[in-house]
């Protein structure tokens, strides 16, 4: 790990600003495993975006122009958009590392090796269905920030500013945070989504190479073709939430937890101090004018079809025999057969939808009095003709490519066309 | 004789060692006499030191607690010479009061005793100090001097808190937050910040096991009723923290060892007379019983290798300053009972499962609070001090919550200042603004009893506390809701 700290101070200015997030983190910990006492730690998203939440409210709260002449720190050296898998992460820059170090590794590489009274978090490890996952317990109390109260780098009001802000972050549950984490205005959204939309376009190519170059391969080591198709269904599926347009299904998207976290941090009763409640109001858009902003409900559709597409292809292929004992399909096991069955029909229904009539605001009752005709591509396999083994694997990973083929060239091509995707 | 003279520069620990390293060289005494509680706490920084001609623990074979001197012989006391150690020297009251027990009750020859203070005033008439490192301090140099010694032991990890206590060394390999938690579960507990910057946890009123039966084996009219009783967690490094259980029933003023059922390690301690004795054997007592609940606070950390709570032998050896004739090995087996117990017991389920543990460290919002009720304990003792001239006592912790918490007070109607008052108390004894003491108060039952007290510690801190006193009645006279929080400026 290296961020070019030959810059003078740089060092500094990155682990000064490790510690006034991490103490955010801290103080969210602190308030959620009081009120949850079997909670084991929180997870790497969630301290991520806990932390990009508490940067936002930082620059906004902490005016530069008193400050600098006072010595005391403003700016954190932290950009807040740095694209890496599912979008934004906040991240310092370097010269040498691809140009950017996510905040939450750079601490981590720091706590490789450091006694656990001066590490950033400790880690526990966590069972899952797939496998281990850690989750995090961050460590950084006030204690720990007296050298900056002691050097004048930060005055006791900031803790207790940072103080405040971590406790409002405790009354969210992970979801609320991770959503208002990494939203707060309608042209960061829209971005997002594209992110998504060109990563699952990206991984959907690499998919289809690798079975491709490897498809006698496959039939008996399928686990590298499951972790693909893994991918391919976790951008489609974060892409929806993102767009709101999984709710009518699950009833789970980032429009709602967002719309509950700012519920929860600003409504009349809410505990959240005040100066946190007007710093949180300038920073963070209200619910409707993010997902109803043309730039993020036209995005409605494409992110629904994809996931749709996901769901069918990888989830159907997840749950043949074929993948069963996959990480990947351990990862799915919560996609049932119904719900695969449900995607198949709503794929269905998007592929009768011309490019020239995808709606300003898409909902799914939209869709459902608006699929008419019969589908633009072939859609005669279904995820049964698999499961009973009617249809070869590799056949319907065949058949499956024309369906993403136009879906990709009718509703995510005119999206994505001006990304880059060079940030990764 | 003035071992050396810098008053500025230099570390203060390593001048602390370098003049009692010559101090005890030249003297070679027989006794070492630690005036409470700094002397002791002096004398700790020194013995710890690597560099130091007399460590620890062989050097607490030797010290004799100013607390203690009644309890010697005569005869043992005159074998050698004797050595007063202090910090410093005000008026020289301190060492005064030593050497008249000294010569006047036990007969020891004056020529056998000498006196090495580190700092000394350039008012103190009242004795004369045969070696000191720094002499005729203005008071405000006196100040200064006296605050870098404080940081000293602030530094070395609260040594002011700890001379008369059993305290346990516990290293930790989790993060301290789930360290604290640990503990509080046993009760509420207050982290706080000592000025040096070291971190203290003070948990208020623990859960203690066999509470019926502590006080079956105390004598009758023993009670725990407003005593002190907490469990205080001290930084001594990085990772590594002491934890003290303190516990101070009140007892009838005229108890006889027959009175008492406790552990033959402490029974043999008490005293047909002494009845401050028989108090500070019967607080070692009742602070034992809470390290059972220490050791089941920790038991699952311990389960799971994250701490590794040490009890060597050599670690209560200071005890003998206050108990020259304890057994240590025996109190030693005792201590370590606890921690069987404790791991063991089933009343682990009196433990809550959801530990209240409230930040109270420097820049918190509950700092300013905590800092409020410092200054006016403080304030109240100070004013103590003034209602009672011939007899500086100080004030009970009932007393004290009486004149901080009762209806109409500042503090009434906020539910956290009452655990913050343990945590005030331990900062403000740590930076020697208040010392404990012993005194008897007849209780509403119309028993006297001995009972643990507190007051101002020394005319410095006497003549600041008024300072501050007249500057708050002015203002509160003013209307003025503003508070001047600066001690001495």
């Amino acid at each position: 790990m290296n961020l070019d700290f030959n810059r003078e101070d740089y060092y500094d200015t990155c682990f000064n600003a490790s510690l006034i997030l991490g103490y955010v983190a801290y103080k969210r910990w602190d308030g959620l495993s009081l009120s949850y006492p079997v909670l084991q730690g929180l997870s790497k998203f969630d301290i991520d975006k806990t932390m990009r939440f508490a940067l936002k409210l930082w620059n906004e709260a902490m005016i530069p122009d008193p400050r600098k002449k006072e010595g005391l720190i403003c700016s954190l050296g932290i950009k807040p958009d740095h694209n890496d898998k599912h979008g934004h992460r906040i991240a310092f820059a370097s010269s040498i590392e691809k140009g950017w170090k996510p905040v939450l590794d750079f601490m981590q590489s720091l706590d490789n090796g450091e006694k656990e009274a001066k590490r950033f978090f400790l880690s526990k490890p966590k069972e899952k269905s797939y496998g281990p996952k850690d989750v995090l317990v961050p460590q950084v109390d006030q204690h720990r920030l007296n050298p900056l109260l002691r050097s004048r780098r930060l005055t006791t009001d900031d803790v207790r500013f940072l103080e405040k802000v971590g406790s409002a972050c405790s009354l969210l549950d992970a979801f609320e945070m991770i959503s208002i984490g990494r939203h707060e205005t309608a042209a960061g959204t829209r971005d997002s989504i594209l992110w998504e939309l060109s990563r699952w376009k990206e991984w959907v190519a690499d998919t289809y190479n690798y079975v491709s170059e490897n498809s006698s391969y496959i039939l008996s080591s399928p686990s590298e073709a499951a972790n693909y198709l893994w991918q391919c269904y976790s951008f489609a599926r974060e892409c929806a939430l993102k767009t709101g347009t999984l709710e009518e299904i699950t009833g789970f998207s980032d429009r709602k937890n967002y719309n509950n976290a700012i519920l929860k941090l600003l409504s009349e009763g809410s505990p959240v101090e005040e100066r946190v409640k007007r710093t949180i109001k300038a920073v963070q858009c209200s619910t409707s004018s993010i997902w109803k902003d043309a730039q993020v409900a036209t995005l409605g559709f494409a992110g629904f079809a994809i996931w749709c597409c996901s769901v069918f292809s990888s989830g159907t292929l997840l749950k043949s025999k074929l993948f069963s004992s996959t990480q990947g399909a351990m990862r799915l096991e919560k996609l049932d057969a119904e719900l695969i069955k449900n995607g198949y029909d709503d794929l269905k229904r998007c592929m009768t939808i011309d490019r020239s009539n995808i709606p300003a605001v898409f909902t799914r009752d939209w869709l459902i009095k608006n699929a008419n005709g019969l589908p633009l591509v072939d859609m005669s396999i279904t995820p049964e003709d698999l499961w009973a083994e009617r249809c070869p694997v590799l056949e319907f990973i065949s058949h499956t490519k024309a369906i993403h083929d136009h879906i990709i060239e009718n509703f995510v091509d005119p999206e994505v066309f001006d990304i880059s995707l060079n940030e990764a | 004789m003035i071992i050396s003279s810098s008053q500025s520069g230099g570390d203060t620990s390593s001048s602390i060692v370098r003049f009692l390293n010559a101090a005890l060289s030249k003297t070679e005494p027989l006794w070492i006499v630690a005036t409470e509680r700094k002397g002791t706490a002096i004398l700790r920084t020194y013995s710890e030191a690597p560099d130091a001609l007399f460590q620890a623990p062989a050097i607490w074979d030797k010290v004799i607690s100013s607390e203690s001197l009644r309890r010697m012989s005569g005869e043992d006391l005159n074998r050698g010479t004797i050595l007063i150690v202090d910090e410093a020297m005000f008026s020289g009251r301190g060492a005064s009061n030593a050497i008249k027990i000294l010569v006047d009750e036990k007969g020891v020859e004056r020529e056998k005793i000498k006196i090495a203070v580190y700092a000394v005033h350039e008012n103190a008439s009242e004795a004369q100090a045969d070696f000191r490192w720094i002499g005729q301090l203005s008071t405000s140099m006196y100040r200064r001097v006296r605050e870098q010694i404080l940081g000293c032991f602030q530094q070395k990890g609260s040594l002011l808190l700890d001379t008369e206590h059993i305290e346990i060394s516990v290293g930790i390999k989790c993060g301290r937050s789930e360290f604290f938690r640990a503990l509080c579960r046993s009760g509420v507990g207050i982290s706080h910040e000592t000025t040096a910057g070291r971190l203290n946890l003070t948990i208020n009123d623990p859960i203690l096991v066999g509470e019926k039966e502590l006080l079956l084996k105390l004598p009758k009219y023993a009670t725990i009723r407003n005593a002190v009783k907490k469990i205080r967690v001290v930084e001594r490094m990085e990772d590594k923290f002491a934890i003290i259980p303190i516990f101070y029933p009140s007892i009838p003023k005229e108890t006889k060892p027959d009175d008492y059922s406790i552990d033959s390690c402490l029974s043999a301690l008490l005293s047909e007379s002494d009845q401050d004795a028989n108090f500070h054997v019967v607080g070692i007592f009742a602070a034992l019983q809470l390290f059972q609940t220490v050791f089941m606070s920790l038991s699952e950390l311990m389960n799971q290798n994250k701490v590794d709570p040490v009890i060597p032998e050599e670690s209560l050896r200071h005890m003998k300053a206050l108990f020259p004739t304890i057994n240590l090995k025996k109190l030693h087996a005792y201590v370590q009972n606890f921690r069987e117990l404790g791991r063991t017991t089933k009343a682990k389920k009196l433990l809550s499962d959801k530990p209240v543990h409230f930040d109270a460290t420097t820049a918190s919002e509950n700092a300013s609070l905590l800092n409020d009720i410092h200054l006016s304990v403080i304030k109240e003792l100070a004013s103590a001090m003034d209602d009672y001239p011939r007899k500086p006592k100080g004030l009970t912790i009932g007393e004290l919550k009486k004149k901080l918490f009762a209806e109409g007070q500042p503090f009434s109607r906020i539910e956290l200042a009452k655990p913050l008052l343990g945590a005030a108390l331990d900062r403000a004894i740590d930076q020697a603004d208040i010392i404990p003491d012993i005194d008897c108060r007849v209780f509403d039952d119309g028993i006297e009893r001995v009972v643990r007290t507190f007051r101002i510690d020394g005319e410095i801190v006497l003549s600041d506390a008024r300072r501050i006193t007249t500057l708050w009645t002015e203002i509160d006279s003013l209307g003025n809701s503003n508070r001047c929080h600066n001690r001495g400026e």
